[in-house]
């Protein structure tokens, strides 16, 4: 029996337990006090012929931790502790305890091969029925190969994103480019076309009948209109080819600078501004004057038969400034609301206003590089309400 | 199931057929995506509105394409990193089949929500066995049929499968395998075809996401 235990087992209780042994643990040694092996897993056998009952322990094993002498007594010290036993000569160590019988003079090893990787198994003839069912070594090595997959996989990813993101970087630019240059380079014919049209109609007037004049008029329109979207697209590209340029702006300079550059709509259609004291932020001060002034433009433009009123106010968060722009005028169903902030899109029954639906874009664009959002609530004939965010974090650049 | 088998569908498709061929497949699947993580757990829909899609693109009976996916499961997940842990479960292919429960209760340690068939083996000679094959998934019974085939491919094996009874039956398919040693010209060819997947693995390092061509 173990230590501080009365009994002694018989040898037939003795041999009953070692077969019980055989069959639950394939990778255990038995030795005796003179360190004799007496019974070995049969999996010993898979790994080497070598390995025979009779022969020492040491002849096979060497005892990697603790450390101990290798003796009866040593192992006896150190029961309950981890042991790691390497097989001289080989590349393979195992795991386990150590069980001492000491009225018997049996040491018991119980233990598994450590595994790091597949090819030892392959190596020493070693397959997954060798192990017990209870034993999760080999499910360490599944979850290690699914470990390594993942990490395969989301590396594989990674690279992949930063491709399509340089891609699209490159594309972007280029884009910018085009529509700055395409703009840019557009006007020149175009200013052309509608000079000669208007000579045209002043020096030959009198001498082209009415049906000429109206087609006449419709290439002058059509001109003014394609130089009026050829304008919006290149200030549009102009925002896109921004520079960061932050600085600490106060708003309420800002507004009453918008108000005086947009005096004659505002005194026109009898507009108001009402908005209390303002923050100062850090913003591109001509982008954010821009993005007022298309706000203030498109409430002014879109009023009902009562005077537009244009209320500014703005909320302090953690993170970043909420500011919104609410006016009276007509309204527009919110079924439009995230079309209008793309380009060249306008809201249901406004397409009779004035303008080419790019301001918006535009002021999207702006609060994106500001690293903030923008939305609207509308209700046809009750008036609308825009609201945009900035960050307190802007950084040195765009990103 | 898990990601990793619909990415193997993906894999297989787009080595036999191409990447067009895959993405006419996934918007007739109607999938939102087409890229799949190994080890996230997907919708089984997914998993069946794409062979559905397959089946209907490629023109090919879901029978054929299930049987074909289950040949070649064994290569991809060979291919995937599995190889090494696949060659521990088995020397033989008897050994390796009796023992795939086994293989699929540890890999249930690593994939948790791991709903996996069970295999279940009875010796009639030392060419023939009686295989059951139970699962909690309906209409796989071609996957199992491929997945044997494939398995025998593995080990060089010749398989002939005779289905026995059928899950409408019984609640589970039974098979009559019989296996032997496939010809060397055969073996040479097949042992070849898997080098060469091999190969394209190493070269392109994005092949799980874009294929290989």
């Amino acid at each position: 029996m173990r230590k501080g235990n009365v009994h002694l087992v018989s040898l037939e209780g003795l041999a009953k337990i070692f077969q019980l042994i055989d069959q639950v643990f394939p990778f255990h040694v038995i030795i005796n006090r003179e360190l004799e092996i007496i019974q070995l897993g049969k999996n010993f056998k898979k790994i080497d012929e070598v390995f025979t009952v009779g022969n020492s322990f040491t002849d096979h094993f060497e005892i990697v931790k603790p450390i101990i002498e290798t003796s009866f007594q040593g192992f006896s010290n150190k029961e309950k502790e981890a042991f790691i036993l390497s097989i001289i000569g080989k590349d393979l160590s195992f795991k386990g305890e150590v069980v001492t019988y000491e009225e018997e003079g049996i040491i018991l090893f119980l233990g598994t091969p450590i595994i790091s990787n597949s090819e030892i198994f392959l190596k020493y003839n070693i397959s997954l029925s060798d192990f017990a069912a209870y034993d999760s070594s080999p499910d360490f090595l599944f979850s290690m190969q699914a470990q390594e997959n993942s990490y395969r996989e989301i590396k594989s990813l990674v690279k992949e994103l930063q491709l399509n993101k340089r891609r699209l970087l490159r594309s972007n630019s280029s884009l910018q480019q085009f529509a700055y240059v395409a703009s840019h380079d557009l006007q020149s014919p175009l200013r052309t076309v509608i000079s000669f049209a208007q000579l045209l109609e002043e020096k030959y007037g009198k001498n082209i009948d009415p049906i000429g004049k109206e087609y006449l008029d419709f290439i002058i329109v059509g001109t003014k209109r394609m130089q009026q979207l050829i304008n919006d697209l290149l200030e549009y590209a102009k925002v896109e080819q921004a520079q960061a340029n932050f600085e600490i702006v106060d708003i309420n300079t800002l507004v009453e600078k918008v108000t005086f550059d947009l005096q004659f709509d505002i005194k026109k259609q009898n507009a108001k501004l009402e908005f209390s004291k303002l923050p100062s932020i850090y913003v591109n001060l001509t982008l954010i004057k821009q993005l007022f002034q298309n706000l203030f433009t498109n409430a002014i433009k879109f009023r009902q038969l009562d005077d537009p009123i244009i209320t500014i106010d703005f909320e302090e968060r953690e993170t970043e400034w909420q500011f919104s722009v609410k006016d009276n005028g007509i309204g527009f169903d919110m079924e439009d609301g995230k079309k209008i902030f793309e380009i060249f899109q306008r809201a249901v029954g406004l397409e009779s206003y004035e303008g080419t639906g790019i301001g918006l874009a535009i002021c999207k664009r702006v609060v994106e590089k500001h690293k903030g959002k923008i939305w609207v609530e509308s209700e046809s004939l009750k008036g609308t309400t825009f609201y945009f965010t900035i960050s307190k974090f802007l950084s040195r650049s765009f990103k | 199931m898990y990601g990793i088998v619909n990415k193997g569908i993906r894999d297989m498709v787009i080595r036999n057929h191409g990447e067009s061929v895959w993405e006419k497949i996934v918007v007739e699947a109607g999938c939102q995506e087409d890229f799949f993580m190994s080890m996230e757990v997907y919708d089984d829909s997914i998993t069946y509105d794409l062979v559905g899609a397959a089946s209907k693109i490629l023109r090919t009976p879901v029978h054929d394409i299930l049987v074909a996916f289950g040949e070649f499961w064994m290569i991809f997940t060979a291919t995937e990193g599995y190889g090494n842990a696949l060659q521990i479960a088995g020397n033989t292919f008897p050994q390796f089949l009796d023992q795939l429960d086994d293989l699929h209760r540890r890999l249930g340690t690593t994939y948790r929500d791991l709903i996996p068939p069970s295999f279940v083996c009875e010796e009639i000679d030392d060419q023939t066995l009686k295989l059951q094959y139970h699962s909690h998934r309906k209409g796989l019974t071609s996957l199992a049929i491929g997945i044997v085939k494939g398995l025998g491919q593995k080990f060089g094996m010749e398989i002939e499968l005779k289905i026995l009874k059928k899950k409408e039956d019984i609640g589970y398919d039974e098979f009559l395998v019989k296996y032997t040693l496939m010809q060397n010209e055969t073996t040479k060819k097949l042992n070849l075809n898997i080098k060469k997947l091999n190969n394209e693995k190493g070269k392109c390092p994005f092949s799980e996401f874009r294929g290989a061509s």
